[in-house]
């Protein structure tokens, strides 16, 4: 998948990994690839940054939490009432992209 | 992994990743960082990984820390790239400041050559052609100056002595609105040109200065002539300066062809008084009846005679105040006893001697 169609859309991917349920980052890794099929995989390290920026943003929320399987602490992603609602949005962005572009591309009368 | 992997440490990765970052961020963001590496390695551990193989592939998979760091920054000023643009910029808006602010030239007079350039446009006059020593001293005005004045003087009696403006000197150049820079300093040139024993100075010495003006904001070469001026040698009297010759600026303008406006002259004469003899000097219509006075006088014991001619050259501020001056003084140029022909005769050398003071 093109890199800058994938980081365009990171920030819905991420949302849409922590609506499900909380996650710290090796997690979300996990739950992003294994959504899409592998799809998404991309550099572990250019997640905390996008997480860091959905957190200023105030779209999820961060915390420290003891290790359920023991050893270090881990930091851990909640997604807020304002993530849910940006999710909402970029879902609906997302949507009306789709189906412009597979109109666009002829996709549509192909998958009927 | 791809080829851009390189052999990070942990420790390395994390501490490229999270410079710059506020000190709060970064001890966060450092530690998340080294909980999920720490994860990593031992998953890859667990698979069967020595610990230095499993550091090593779990920090590649991380990806470049440069580009995280940037991310985690916010904008393009991480430590080797940003800093070194901004770095650059800084430098080249310094050059750039610094070429119209610093490194004025510094203010004075100098003894230079005189140009090939230089000297045709002065024998181009059939006033100076006559004349045969030159010699060219390059003036730079102080920042201050609004005009610098010359003064020819025979035993240190100001018998001439001009003032020239400095005509852009820290204003716009009139003519084509260009803002002079701070560090713009006005040069001219002025040469002094000498020849003993003229048809019209006989047994004297006649100078004559020249300004020739050339420089970036004064385009062309333009010569402006004060006038000649007859030195000779007495017995107790000086020369007034009634022998001067001058010109309007209006004839100057005309001789010279010279379309644009120009600065006139404005030369102070008067009679001196002497000060051996406490006498004044009377006015006289011209050098040749000088020399008859000359005559007299050389059959007269002699108490004082002039031997130097001196060139100072003055830059003045707004209420005429010295700010630099610089005295010529010309030990070769002035006059002498010839034993055969039984009187003084003039004699000119090239040299000059010079000295300054601020």
């Amino acid at each position: 998948m093109d890199k800058n169609l994938k980081q365009g859309t990171l920030e819905l991917v991420l949302l849409s990994a922590l609506e499900r349920r909380p996650m710290y980052g090796l997690e979300i890794l996990k739950a992003v690839e294994e959504g899409s099929s592998g799809l998404f995989k991309f550099k572990e390290g250019s997640l905390y940054p996008s997480l860091h920026k959905l957190v200023d943003a105030g779209c999820i929320e961060s915390e420290w939490q003891p290790s359920s399987v023991g050893g270090a602490p881990r930091k851990v992603y909640q997604i807020t009432e304002t993530g849910l609602s940006q999710l909402e949005r970029k879902k609906l962005e997302w949507s009306d992209l789709r189906s412009g572009l597979d109109a666009l591309l002829g996709l549509k009368e192909r998958t009927l | 992994m791809n080829g851009k992997t390189r052999k990070l440490s942990l420790d390395r990765y994390i501490w490229l990743c999270t410079r710059g970052l506020p000190k709060n961020t970064r001890l966060d963001t450092a530690a998340e960082l080294r909980v999920h590496v720490l994860e990593r390695i031992r998953m890859l551990e667990g698979q069967g990984f020595p610990r230095a193989e499993a550091e090593h592939v779990a920090v590649s998979e991380m990806g470049l820390p440069e580009g995280t760091n940037r991310a985690f920054l916010g904008h393009f000023f991480t430590y080797k790239l940003g800093w070194m643009v901004l770095g650059l910029g800084v430098l080249g808006a310094g050059i750039w400041w610094s070429k119209d602010n610093l490194f004025a030239k510094t203010a004075g007079v100098q003894s230079v050559p005189l140009s090939s350039k230089e000297l045709s446009a002065v024998l181009s006059n059939p006033d100076l052609r006559e004349m045969k020593d030159f010699n060219a001293f390059r003036i730079v005005m102080p920042e201050n100056a609004v005009g610098f004045e010359i003064t020819l003087y025979h035993n240190k009696f100001g018998d001439f002595s001009g003032f020239l403006p400095a005509p852009y000197a820290g204003k716009n150049y009139p003519e084509s609105n260009t803002t002079v820079p701070s560090n713009y300093r006005h040069e001219f040139t002025v040469i002094v040109g000498a020849r003993a024993n003229t048809p019209s100075c006989p047994y004297g010495l006649e100078v004559a200065p020249i300004l020739l003006s050339e420089d970036s904001f004064n385009k062309g070469s333009e010569a402006y002539i004060p006038g000649k001026r007859c030195f000779m040698p007495s017995d107790g009297y000086h020369i007034g300066s009634t022998q001067f010759i001058s010109y309007s600026s209006a004839s100057l303008q005309s001789k010279l062809e010279l379309n644009r406006s120009f600065l006139a002259w404005n030369a102070s004469f008067g009679p001196k008084m002497d000060d051996c003899h406490a006498v004044g000097i009377k006015e006289t219509p011209s050098c040749s009846l000088r020399s008859n006075i000359l005559e007299e006088s050389i059959s007269k014991p002699n108490k004082h005679w002039d031997r130097n001619v001196y060139l100072s050259i003055r830059a003045v501020d707004e209420k005429h105040k010295t700010i630099i001056e610089q005295s010529h003084t010309s030990s070769k140029l002035g006059f002498e006893f010839d034993k055969t022909k039984g009187h003084y005769g003039a004699f000119v050398e090239r040299e000059f001697t010079m000295s300054s003071k601020k």
